[in-house]
C-alpha cells in the first residue's frame, strides 16, 4: 500500500463518515424541516402581523398578516427597514432599540401605514432571539391590532358623552316642558287679558264719546265764562276808577279836614294874639302917650334943631333950637311952608332936595342953608326921615334934625385956605432949597478947585525945596519944611472930606434891593491888606437884605468897619462882629468891636462933623466918617446910634426902613 | 509935519502949577520941548499960529489941558480942538484939580484921551507927571498932523 492508497482509504473512510454524517444530518434536517414547517404554519396562521428584524433593523421575515397590514408583498418587505412602514418611523426605531437593550418590549404602541393609506393602531410585543451560543440574532415582534379596541374606547367615551348629552337633553326637555306649561299658562292669561282689554277698549271708546260730549259742553261753558270774565273785567275797571276817585275824594276830604283843623288852630291862635295885641295896644297907647310927652319935652329941649312938616310941607313942629337959629318962634311958623326958612338964594335947591326925600324912606344927609331973620345964614347938616303910618303905606309927616355946622364950615374953609397957603409955601421953600443946593454945589465946586491949588503949590514947592536945597538946610529947617508939607496934605484931606460930606447930603438916592451879605463881604475884601497884617477875627452873623442906594450904603459899611478895625488895633486879638435882623419894616444892622470904646457921656457928639472922641495922636482921623454914616442913614429915613464901654469895645447900630423910597 | 521933536503943550493959567509941572517933567528927564499957553485963547493961538505964537513952528505931540481957566475954560478949548479936523487927533490930557463928575464926563464926551486930577500931594503929582510924560511924550506914537 502506498500513500495514495492510504489517502484514498482515508478519503473513503472519511467519505463514509461523511456519508453517515450526512445521512444523520439529513435526518436531522428532515426533522428540522418538519419542525420548521410546523412553526411556519403557526406563524402564517396568526392573525397578528409578525416580523423578525435583524440587528440592523432590517426585516428578515414577515407573515401574511404583516403583508396584509402593510400592503407590500413579501419579497419587497424583506431586507427593508422595519421602521419604514410606520407613521412614526423614529418611534419604531426606538422600539426595537429598546428590545435590543432590555431584551423585550411589551405593549409598545405604534401605527402601521398601509401602502394605500389605511392606518392600523397596534401594540407591539417583541423580544430578542439568540443562537445556541447566546448571540443575539435579531428581534421577533408581534403586533396586536388594537384599532378596534381603540375604536371601542373612543366609542365608549363617545357613548359616555352621548349618554351625558342625552341626560342633559332630557333635563332640557323636562325644563322645556315646564316652560311650555308656563307659556301655555301665560298664553291663557294673555288671552284673558286680551279679553279684558277688549272690554276695556270698549269702555274707553264709550268714555271718549262721553268726553267729547263733555268737551263740547265745556267749550260752550268756557265761552260763556270768557264772556262773563270780560264783563267782570269791565266792572272791575269801573270799580277801580271809582275807587281811585274815592281815594282822591278821601284825600281831599282829609286835606280839608286838616286845613280846617289848622285854620281853627290858627283862628284860636289869632284870637289869642288879638287879645294880646289888644292888651299890648292899650299898653302901647299908654306907653306912647307917655313917650309922646317925653319926646315932646326932648324935642323941645334938644340942642339940635328939630322940625316936623306934613305932606304939604307945612311946618307942624318946631323946637327951641330951631327957633334960635332962625329967630322965629314955633307959634309964628306953625302951618307955614318950609320955604320961609331958606334964604332966597337957595330956597329952590333946598325945596327940591326936600321933595326928593319924600320918594323913599331913606335918611338924607345934606347941607342946607337956613336963614335967620337978621339976615345971617346958618349952614345946617340936614338929616330927615319920613314918618309912615303903621301900615307903612301912608306918609304922615317928615321929621328933620339939623346939625349947625356953620362954625365947622367956616373952620373947614380956613383949613383949606391954609393948606393951599401951605402948599404954596412948600413949593416956595422947595424952590428955595433947590436954589440953596445949587449954590452949595457951586460953592463946593469952587472950594474943591480953588482951595486945592494953593495947597498943591505949598506942598509942591516945599517938596522941591526939600529935594533941591536940603544941603542948605539944617535938621531943624528940614523938620519945619516937613511939617509944612504934612500940614498941606492934611488940609487937602480935610477939603476932600468936607466936599464928600456935602455932596452926600445933596445927592439923590438911587434905591435898589441890597444883598447885604455880598456888600459886606466885598467891603471886607477891601480891608484884606490890613487884616492880613493883624490877628483879627471877623464874625459875620445873619445879614438880611436891605433897600437903598448901593454906593451910599457901601460907604456906610466901609466907614463902620474901618472904624472897628482902627479902634481895635491896639489889641493882640481883635474881634469884630457884624450882623443884623429884620424888625417890623426895618433892617437893623450892627458892627461891634472889642477895641478901645468911647465914653457914653459924649455919645451925642459921635455923629457930629469933625467931632472926635479920641486924640489925634492916639487915633488919626478927621471926624468925618461917622458924620457921613449918619448923613447917609438919615437920608434913607433910618437911624444911627451906638453903645460902648471904655476899653470893652463899641457897637454901632443903624436901621434902614425897607419901604423907603424917595 | 514937524512932530519928530515931541512937543508938549501945557495949557494952564497958574504959573505955579506950570512951574511944578515943568519941574516934575525935567526931574524925570523928559526933555521934550515944552510950550506954555496961559489960557484957552493962547492955546488956540499956538495951534493956529497967530498972536503970540505967530512964528512958532511945530505942533504938539500931546496937550496937557487945565479946565479952570479965565475967558475960555479947558472944556471949551477941547471942543475947539476936536472940531478942527487938523487937530482932531492930537492926544489931549485933562490935567485939572477938579474932581467933579460932570467935568470928567464932559471931557470924555468931547473926546479927551485922559483925565488926571492934580493931586494935592506933590510926590503923587510928580509921579503922575512922570507917567504921563513918559507915556505920551516918549512911548506913544503921536498921530500925524493933517494940514
Amino acid at each position: 500500500m502506498n500513500n495514495k492508497d492510504i489517502t484514498s482509504e482515508k478519503q473513503a473512510a472519511e467519505l463514509d463518515i461523511a456519508n453517515i454524517e450526512l445521512a444523520l444530518q439529513n435526518e436531522e434536517i428532515e426533522e428540522l424541516e418538519a419542525n420548521s414547517q410546523y412553526a411556519r404554519s403557526l406563524i402564517e396562521a396568526s392573525l397578528d402581523p409578525l416580523v423578525t428584524i435583524n440587528a440592523a433593523g432590517k426585516i428578515l421575515d414577515v407573515n401574511e398578516a404583516s403583508i396584509n397590514v402593510t400592503g407590500v408583498p413579501r419579497e419587497k418587505l424583506i431586507g427593508t427597514d422595519f421602521s419604514d412602514y410606520f407613521t412614526e418611523p423614529k418611534k419604531a426605531q426606538e422600539g426595537y432599540l429598546q428590545v435590543f437593550e432590555k431584551g423585550f418590549v411589551a405593549d409598545f404602541p405604534l401605527t402601521i401605514k398601509h401602502k394605500k393609506g389605511k392606518l392600523t393602531d397596534v401594540l407591539y410585543n417583541a423580544s430578542v432571539y439568540k443562537d445556541d451560543k447566546g448571540n443575539v440574532l435579531g428581534v421577533f415582534a408581534a403586533a396586536r391590532d388594537v384599532t378596534e379596541q381603540k375604536w371601542a374606547k373612543d366609542l365608549r367615551i363617545a357613548n359616555k358623552e352621548l349618554a351625558f348629552q342625552n341626560e342633559e337633553k332630557e333635563k332640557r326637555a323636562a325644563e322645556l316642558v315646564i316652560a311650555n306649561k308656563e307659556l301655555a299658562f301665560q298664553n291663557e292669561e294673555k288671552e284673558k287679558r286680551a279679553a279684558e282689554l277688549v272690554i276695556a277698549n270698549e269702555e274707553l271708546a264709550f268714555q271718549n264719546r262721553e268726553k267729547e260730549k263733555r268737551a263740547d259742553e265745556l267749550s260752550i261753558a268756557n265761552k260763556e265764562l270768557a264772556f262773563q270774565n270780560k264783563e267782570k273785567e269791565k266792572r272791575a275797571e269801573e270799580l277801580f276808577i271809582a275807587n281811585q276817585e274815592l281815594v282822591i275824594q278821601n284825600r281831599e276830604k282829609e286835606k280839608r279836614a286838616d286845613e280846617l283843623f289848622f285854620a281853627n288852630k290858627e283862628l284860636a291862635f289869632q284870637n289869642s294874639e288879638k287879645e294880646k295885641r289888644a292888651e299890648e295896644l292899650s299898653l302901647a297907647n299908654e306907653e306912647r302917650r307917655k313917650t309922646n310927652e317925653y319926646l315932646e319935652s326932648l324935642i323941645d329941649s334938644a340942642s339940635a334943631p328939630i322940625i316936623v312938616w306934613d305932606r304939604n310941607y307945612k311946618i307942624t313942629r318946631f323946637n327951641q333950637a330951631f327957633e334960635n337959629i332962625t329967630g322965629r318962634t314955633e307959634k309964628e311958623v306953625m302951618g307955614e311952608s318950609l320955604e320961609i326958612l331958606f334964604p332966597p338964594a337957595s330956597v329952590d335947591n333946598s325945596m327940591d332936595l326936600i321933595k326928593e326925600t319924600l320918594e323913599g324912606e331913606q335918611l338924607e344927609v345934606d347941607e342946607m342953608n337956613i336963614a335967620h331973620i337978621d339976615g345971617s345964614v346958618r349952614i345946617i347938616l340936614w338929616n330927615s326921615a319920613n314918618i309912615m303910618s303903621s301900615d307903612g303905606k301912608t306918609l304922615i309927616a317928615t321929621i328933620a334934625q339939623g346939625n349947625d355946622i356953620t362954625q365947622r364950615k367956616q373952620g373947614e374953609e380956613e383949613i383949606t385956605k391954609m393948606n393951599i397957603n401951605l402948599e404954596q409955601r412948600v413949593i416956595e421953600r422947595t424952590f428955595q432949597l433947590e436954589s440953596a443946593n445949587k449954590e452949595l454945589e457951586a460953592f463946593s465946586y469952587s472950594v474943591s478947585h480953588d482951595l486945592r491949588a494953593p495947597l498943591r503949590h505949598i506942598g509942591g514947592f516945599v517938596d522941591l525945596l526939600i529935594k533941591n536945597n536940603s544941603d542948605q538946610l539944617n535938621d531943624s529947617g528940614l523938620r519945619y519944611l516937613n511939617i509944612i508939607s504934612e500940614s498941606s496934605s492934611e488940609m487937602g484931606n480935610l477939603i476932600d472930606a468936607l466936599l464928600t460930606f456935602s455932596r452926600l447930603g445933596r445927592s439923590e438916592l438911587q434905591g435898589t434891593k441890597i444883598n447885604t451879605k455880598i456888600m459886606v463881604s466885598h467891603v471886607l475884601k477891601t480891608f484884606a491888606n490890613e487884616l492880613a497884617g493883624r490877628n483879627v477875627e471877623i464874625k459875620t452873623a445873619d445879614l438880611p437884605d436891605s433897600w437903598g442906594d448901593e454906593n451910599l450904603l457901601n460907604q456906610v459899611w466901609i466907614n463902620l468897619i474901618s472904624n472897628a478895625l482902627k479902634y481895635s488895633r491896639n489889641l493882640d486879638k481883635a474881634i469884630i462882629e457884624i450882623g443884623g435882623k429884620m424888625e417890623d419894616d426895618k433892617a437893623i444892622f450892627y458892627v461891634k468891636d472889642n477895641g478901645v470904646g468911647f465914653d457914653m457921656k459924649y455919645a451925642d457928639k459921635l455923629f457930629g462933623v469933625f467931632q472926635r472922641l479920641h486924640k489925634a495922636k492916639d487915633f488919626e482921623g478927621i471926624g468925618i466918617g461917622l458924620a457921613n454914616v449918619n448923613r447917609i442913614v438919615i437920608k434913607h429915613s433910618g437911624n444911627c446910634w451906638a453903645e460902648s464901654e471904655i476899653d470893652k469895645g463899641a457897637t454901632f447900630f443903624f436901621s434902614i426902613p425897607m419901604n423907603n423910597s424917595q | 509935519m514937524e512932530t519928530e521933536v515931541k512937543r508938549i503943550l501945557i495949557v494952564d493959567d497958574s504959573p505955579k502949577d506950570v512951574e511944578l509941572t515943568i519941574a516934575a517933567l525935567s526931574e524925570n528927564n523928559i526933555a521934550n520941548e515944552i510950550i506954555v499957553a496961559e489960557d484957552g485963547e493962547e492955546a488956540l493961538d499956538y495951534l493956529y499960529k497967530r498972536g503970540k505964537f505967530l512964528n512958532e513952528p511945530g505942533y504938539p505931540a500931546v496937550i496937557l489941558l487945565d479946565i479952570k481957566m479965565p475967558k475960555m475954560n479947558g472944556i471949551e478949548v477941547l471942543k475947539h480942538i476936536r472940531n478942527d479936523s487938523k487937530f482932531k487927533l492930537i492926544p489931549v490930557i485933562m490935567v485939572t484939580s477938579s474932581r467933579e463928575e460932570r467935568d470928567l464926563v464932559e471931557s470924555y464926551k468931547l473926546g479927551a484921551n485922559s483925565y488926571v486930577v492934580k493931586p494935592v500931594d506933590f510926590t503923587q503929582f510928580m509921579e503922575a507927571i512922570k507917567i504921563l510924560g513918559q507915556y505920551w511924550a516918549i512911548v506913544n506914537h503921536p498921530p500925524p498932523i493933517n494940514l
